[in-house]
This record gives structure tokens, C-alpha cells and sequence, in this order.
């Protein structure tokens, strides 16, 4: 090492509070702005990845960010709802072919999605373990709602009951675990899925109670009326679908009635989809029709925006603190005066002198520079995870 | 050792100013130069050491004219054949004792720490009586034991001239006494000169010349 770089060094060293401060508050003004720009751009490509892969949603009339949110993410609380037989309309024009969500439910600790088997092979999930749900009651949980719930293939998970203080409301449903998903590194990991008949039945549209045409059922009826019959509540409610009592669930009213929070579009070619796109123009209908890409890509547009504010705010902030830096040094020089004045009188010239304090500062830039660009690298690398996990997943 | 002739130096910014017609210190000598403060003992020392350039007039130090000499010059001349110590030890607190007597080489970059130099650091600590706190920073040390740094730094070269100034001012009597048999010592043992700035009447019986500095002419408040 050069004397005038160990010199610098000793220094340096021997006032490592100091220096670490220094380093700390560099790194931070040089990583701030980059990380954020990474972290946001790793985001919108998150974003628009999922949302690009799916072509057109339907979902009741509203905030159209929301439905999106909602469909992609499984993310509203309380979602707008449509029939049921609006897949129907959708598959009659001939332009494509829709998947029905469900999300308006949730176990402990995910969201349930009441799907059909064609979501499976719309995103391409793949099964970790078991099999996929094929009978009303069972589920398929994904990578990390599995992991949440701590449950496997044979397991059970319980829908939440939507409100504790309602004693005439829907009893939770006891779901049986019959698959696991691999994980995919979307909102699917976190997901419960069911078949959209189950979803249903949390919701009590279809329900399974003990025969009470039966003798043993007797005590339980108030009244008989032609084909109506009255039972009291002491009626048996089944809140777990069994291979034994399966056949004693049943709906009452039309499945096409039924609710449902958005339909997946996949249209044949473009052109379907423009057409598709036209016939949900009215706005009056209850329903519209928005594609995803574009909704994101809006927020995306306004999330850039804003990190952009953002990033001028730290850069300013950044600003102000280098200069504060550069009057800490030059306060240190003040204070230092007579240190310098005695290398001086020792032999050192003022060139050298002035390479050994250049180079104080230099070293910390340099170290602050360096963390930030090892910053920047690791939120590269990782970034893509930690937006899942937080932007994603959260 | 040392000739001037027709000194004369001036602060900017300040009316002290300092002038000396003719001054001759011979090689070898042990001098010290008494006079009241503030009469620009410490400036002529700057002056001899090549620190302070004249506004006129010659100052030789060992056959080298400094007046005539460039700044890197007098610098080497300074590290190579003058050694100072000051009242205030000036060491660098955020360097070891060995780092601070090495300090000249390091700073110069004329010379280099290397092995012989830091044999050289190594054995004036032990003369000194400091060997076992090389590695020490010297806020840990106390006054005496910081002045005898100061003191190997200032012969870590084998200066053929040393100038002290006030190099028993902040000392008790029992460490005034052991920095003063030091420099005996290095005097005796290199046949370097010595030129002693002090206020201690009870040091000047261990020099050979005392020059009380009164006698230069020394002018306030009047442009040269």
C-alpha cells in the first residue's frame, strides 16, 4: 500500500464511526433512486406478465382496476358479482371461450377461487402432488397456501365463516384436500382452488341436510305441503361433503342465476376479441368487458410516475446530503489544521498532503459507491422474488 | 552549520516582523536562545528549518542556501538533515507511535519505511524507553512519553541539526530532565547541532551558548 493510501487509511480507521456514517449515507444516496427504478421496473414486468397472459375479463360494472385486481390477484374484499349464464352468452358468439371465477371466499389464511379444471391448463398449473378436485368439496391448494395452512393431500381446510355473528348464516364448509400445486411464483401459490359448485356451496346456494321424507326424519318436520316440506332447525346441515352424503346436496334455483365474480375470456383470434370487446360497449349493461394489459399497463404508466416523483425527491434529498458531506469535510479540514500544518512542517508537501485528504474522501465515496452498486446487483438478482413476494403475494 | 545575513521576514496580514543583520551557529554547538514571548524566536527556528521563506536576506544551513533553494528542495533538506520537536509534541493522534515516528517518511515521499527505517523507529524507541507502546495511539501515552516520540521522529533521519522548541515545556522536572539527556545524548553521539528555543532558566546550564534573542532586532508596527 502507498504511504499516502495508508496514510488515508489510518485515518479513516482510527475515526470509523465517523467513516461509517459517511459510507452509510453515500450508499444510501446512490442506491435509493437505482433500487427503487429496479424494484419498480421488476414490478410493472410482474404486473403485466400476469396481466398479458390473460386476454379479456368480464366482471360486473364498476371500477374496472378493481375487477382486474380482483381476477389476476384474488385481491378485493368484497368483488362485484355476474351470472353465471354469461359464459354462455360469451361462448354463443362463437369468438372464444370463458372460465368462470369465484372469489369471493377465503379459509384462514387464502383466498378460495371457485374455477373450473380449465384454469389449470389456462395458466398451466402443474400438481406438486395428488389430483385435481372432482368432486363438490375437495380442493387444490397451491405451493403456498398449502405451506400457510400446513396441510397435504388428505388434509382438510375450512372456509371462513363470513359473519361471526350472524347464527342464521352459511356454516363454514370443510373442504378436502386432494392436490397440491407446484409453485409458479404468482397469486396462484397463495390460492384455495375449488370447483365453482363448491364455491357455491359456501355460500349456501347448494346445501346437503339429513332426507326428511325418511321416518327417522319425522321429529324434524313442522309441515308437509303437496311437494313442500317444512323442517324445524333441528334439521342435521352437513357442513362437509362426504362420498356418503354427496347425493344429498343439492341447489335450489337456477346454477345460471348463480353469482360468480368475473369471467376469464380467452377469444379464438384478435379479431373475436375486438368483437367480443364490442358487444359489452353499452354502458348500461350490469357487465363489462376490460383487457387486462391495459388497465395494468395504465397503472403501471401512473406507478412510474410516481416512482419518478419519487426518485427526483431522493435524488434532491441525495443532493443535500452530499453537500452535507462535502461541509463535513471541509469543517474536518478546519479542525484539522494544525494536523496538517505539522505534516507540513515534517517534510510533506502541500501536493502530497492534499492527495492524502483527496483520497479520505475518495475512499468513502468509493466504498459508498461500491456497496450501492452490490445493492443494486443483489436487488437485481433478487428482485424478481421480492416483488413477487411483496407485490405479488402480499 | 547555520549563517544568516541581512534576515528579514515579515507575516502577511500581521505587523510583527523580524530582522537579523548577522547570526553564525557552528557545527556542533549546543545553543539555546531565551527571550521574552512573542519575540520571534519560534519564527526564526520556521525560518532556519526552511518552513518560512525570508522576504530578504540569506540563510545557509549546512553549505545550502535556502533562500535560493525550491520548495521540494528545502523540503528534503528538511527531512534529511533537520529534526524538529515542539512544545506541543504535534503527533497525529490517529496514528500509532510507530506510525508517527515513521510520519516523515511517509509523508516526504522522498524517503520510504522501508526495513532499515523501521529497525531504525524500533531502536530510538528502545533508547527512549517506549519499545513496548509502538502500537500504541498516543492519546494513551502520557506527556513525557508523547514528547519522546516526538523526539524520535525528529531523529529518525540522523539530522545533523536539531531544532527544539520549547522541548520541555509542558513536562514535570523528572521527564524534563530525561528528554534533555536524549538530546545530550544524540548531540554527543552524532556531533549534530543544537539550537534550543526555551523559558526554562533551570535547563540553560546544559548547553554550551545561551543567545538571548532580545539582541536581534525585532520591529513592530514598522514596514520593512
Amino acid at each position: 500500500m502507498s504511504d499516502i493510501a495508508y496514510l488515508a487509511w489510518r485515518y479513516l480507521a482510527y475515526h470509523r464511526i465517523k467513516t461509517l456514517v459517511l459510507i452509510a449515507a453515500v450508499t444510501l444516496i446512490v442506491y435509493l433512486p437505482i433500487g427503487l427504478n429496479l424494484l419498480i421496473g421488476r414490478s410493472a414486468v410482474e404486473l403485466m406478465s400476469r396481466a398479458e397472459s390473460t386476454p379479456l375479463l368480464i366482471g360486473a360494472r364498476g371500477s374496472r382496476l378493481e375487477l382486474v385486481l380482483n381476477s389476476l390477484y384474488f385481491e378485493s374484499e368484497a368483488p362485484g358479482t355476474l351470472r353465471f349464464e354469461e359464459i354462455d352468452r360469451v361462448e354463443q358468439t362463437g369468438w372464444g371461450y370463458g372460465i368462470p371465477l369465484d372469489t369471493r371466499f377465503r379459509t384462514a389464511h387464502s383466498p378460495v377461487v371457485g374455477t373450473t379444471l380449465d384454469y389449470f391448463e389456462f395458466r398451466d398449473l402443474q400438481l406438486a402432488e395428488g389430483r385435481l378436485m372432482g368432486m363438490l368439496g375437495e380442493c387444490v391448494l397451491g405451493a403456498s397456501a398449502a405451506r400457510d395452512a400446513q396441510v397435504r393431500p388428505g388434509g382438510h381446510v375450512i372456509s371462513a365463516p363470513q359473519a361471526f355473528l350472524d347464527i342464521g348464516g352459511v356454516y363454514p364448509l370443510k373442504m378436502q384436500v386432494v392436490g397440491v400445486l407446484q409453485p409458479t411464483g404468482t397469486p396462484d401459490d397463495r390460492a384455495v382452488f375449488v370447483d365453482i359448485k363448491t364455491s357455491w356451496t359456501i355460500q349456501g346456494l347448494a346445501h346437503g341436510h339429513q332426507d326428511l321424507s325418511t321416518a327417522e326424519s319425522a321429529d324434524e318436520v313442522l309441515d308437509v305441503d303437496q311437494d313442500r316440506i317444512i323442517a324445524s332447525a333441528a334439521v342435521v346441515q352437513y357442513n362437509e361433503v362426504t362420498p356418503e352424503n354427496v347425493a344429498d346436496f343439492h341447489f335450489h334455483g337456477d346454477p345460471g342465476t348463480f353469482p360468480i365474480t368475473a369471467i376469464i375470456v380467452q377469444p379464438h383470434d384478435q379479431r373475436s376479441g375486438t368483437l367480443l370487446e364490442g358487444r359489452y360497449l353499452d354502458e348500461d349493461q350490469p357487465v363489462q368487458i376490460v383487457a387486462p394489459a391495459e388497465i395494468l399497463a395504465d397503472l403501471v404508466q401512473t406507478v412510474f410516475a410516481v416512482g419518478g416523483y419519487v426518485t427526483l425527491g431522493i435524488m434532491m434529498v441525495g443532493a443535500a446530503t452530499l453537500a452535507t458531506i462535502g461541509l463535513v469535510f471541509i469543517l474536518s479540514l478546519q479542525l484539522r489544521r494544525r494536523e496538517i500544518e505539522t505534516m507540513r512542517k515534517i517534510g510533506g508537501g502541500r501536493a502530497r498532503i492534499a492527495a492524502v485528504l483527496t483520497l479520505e474522501v475518495a475512499i468513502v465515496l468509493a466504498t459508498g459507491v461500491l456497496l450501492a452498486a452490490t445493492l443494486a446487483i443483489l436487488t437485481s438478482w433478487a428482485s424478481a422474488t421480492f416483488t413477487r413476494t411483496l407485490v405479488l403475494l402480499s | 552549520m547555520i549563517r544568516i545575513r541581512d534576515l528579514q521576514f515579515r507575516y502577511e496580514h500581521s505587523d510583527f516582523s523580524l530582522r537579523v543583520p548577522q547570526w553564525r551557529v557552528s557545527p556542533g554547538a549546543r545553543l539555546a536562545m531565551i527571550g521574552p514571548s512573542g519575540c520571534g524566536k519560534t519564527t526564526l527556528l520556521s525560518l532556519i528549518a526552511g518552513i518560512l521563506v525570508p522576504a530578504s536576506g540569506s540563510i545557509v544551513v549546512d553549505d545550502h542556501e535556502l533562500v535560493s533553494l525550491s520548495d521540494a528542495a528545502r523540503r528534503n533538506l528538511r527531512v534529511r538533515q533537520i529534526g524538529l520537536v515542539f512544545q506541543e509534541f504535534e503527533l497525529l493522534e490517529h496514528l500509532n507511535v510507530l506510525d508517527n515516528i515513521l510520519l516523515p517518511c511517509r509523508i516526504s515521499g522522498t524517503l520510504r519505511p522501508d526495513r532499515n527505517m523501521r529497525e531504525r523507529a524500533e531502536l530510538l524507541a528502545d533508547q527512549v524507553g517506549i519499545r513496548d507502546k509502538l502500537r500504541r495511539y498516543v492519546r494513551r501515552l502520557s506527556q513525557g512519553e508523547r514528547q519522546r516520540v516526538a523526539i524520535c521522529r525528529a531523529l529518525l533521519t540522523t539530522p545533523r541539526l536539531l531544532l527544539c522548541d520549547e522541548p520541555t515545556g509542558n513536562l514535570d522536572s523528572k521527564n524534563k530532565q530525561h528528554v534533555l539527556d536524549i538530546l545530550d545524548d544524540y548531540v554527543a553521539q552524532t556531533q549534530a547541532t543544537l539550537v534550543t528555543v526555551t523559558h526554562d532558566p533551570e535547563i540553560l546550564d546544559r548547553f554550551d551558548q545561551v543567545v538571548d534573542f532580545s539582541q536581534f532586532h525585532v520591529v513592530e508596527d514598522e514596514a520593512l
